[in-house]
């Protein structure tokens, strides 16, 4: 019950969201990258603000419930049963006014967000790690 | 999180396979007899995209290669053993449809759009290590 507690209170059940949402998106940006050159693909796109304005709202909610963080009130990603993320991304909405083959990818973009969400992804899975070293630490009750 | 990499896998099968036609377009520049022994100038190939690995999994692949149908230059040239032998055309030789700074260009546009999904893959293989960190 103290271990259920100290890894389930605090920054860890939030960066457990975000390292599933950065998964997510990260699928999604290589999908896009992976059809660069595919007549009449639609890039498609997660919308970051909207996560994280859920994230802070479910953080803020958090102590009043008492129970797991939960996300809710978005339309782009929902947690099934298991407590899981699914995200469903949607068609990026930009109409490509230069090429006639249909599609609206920007590269640039695409490469600039992979490069980005890795980054956040690296940012809360060394957080995670740091917690878990603390935890370490406290339990072994010896500094290194 | 592995399944980005296949994502990514995808793509440099289908980017390979277009560099293959390009290559192969390439070669055949100035073919005037088919593979099966007809005289007749080769024909262009495309590689055709299309979302989703042919498996039913998320990614890309080159459903099929189709021939561009157009008409390359004719050249007046009646020694030639493939020149036409009537009609107003007589004497010419039908040469390939291929254009070379077309195919140039394209295999540029291959190679770039390989390098990308590269870099996505090496992406992938950062989260996949900064996540197995956490666990050391």
């Amino acid at each position: 019950m103290l271990f259920h507690g100290a890894v389930n209170s605090g920054t860890v059940p939030v960066l457990e969201k975000v390292l599933a949402y950065t998964h997510a998106r990260h699928r999604m940006l290589t999908e896009n990258i992976a059809n660069i050159d595919t007549p009449g693909y639609k890039a498609r796109q997660l919308n970051v603000r909207a996560f994280q304005n859920a994230l802070k709202e479910a953080i803020a909610r958090r102590p009043s419930e008492r129970g797991p963080l939960s996300l809710r009130g978005a339309r782009e990603f929902r947690e099934d049963a298991s407590g899981c993320l699914v995200v469903t991304p949607t068609e990026e909405p930009a109409e490509n006014v230069l090429f006639h083959d249909r599609t609206n990818m920007r590269i640039e973009r695409q490469m600039a967000m992979l490069a980005e969400n890795t980054l956040m992804h690296q940012i809360a899975s060394d957080r995670l790690k740091g917690r878990f070293d603390q935890l370490m630490t406290a339990i072994r009750g010896t500094v290194a | 999180m592995f399944g980005s990499l296949d994502v990514s896998t995808s793509a440099l099968v289908a980017q390979r396979i277009r560099m293959d036609t390009i290559h192969g377009n390439i070669a055949n520049a100035q073919a005037t007899q088919r593979a099966d022994g007809r005289p007749g100038p080769y024909k262009r190939r495309i590689a055709v995209f299309q979302t989703g690995d042919g498996a039913g999994r998320p990614g890309v692949h080159v459903s099929k290669i189709v021939e561009d149908p157009t008409v390359g230059q004719r050249v007046y040239e009646p020694e030639h053993p493939h020149a036409i032998k009537s009609g107003p055309y007589q004497g010419y030789v039908e040469y390939p449809n291929v254009d070379l700074p077309t195919e140039m260009v394209n295999a540029i546009l291959a190679t770039r759009a390989y390098e990308a999904n590269i870099t996505a893959m090496e992406a992938t293989k950062n989260m996949i290590s900064a996540s197995l960190r956490i666990l050391a």
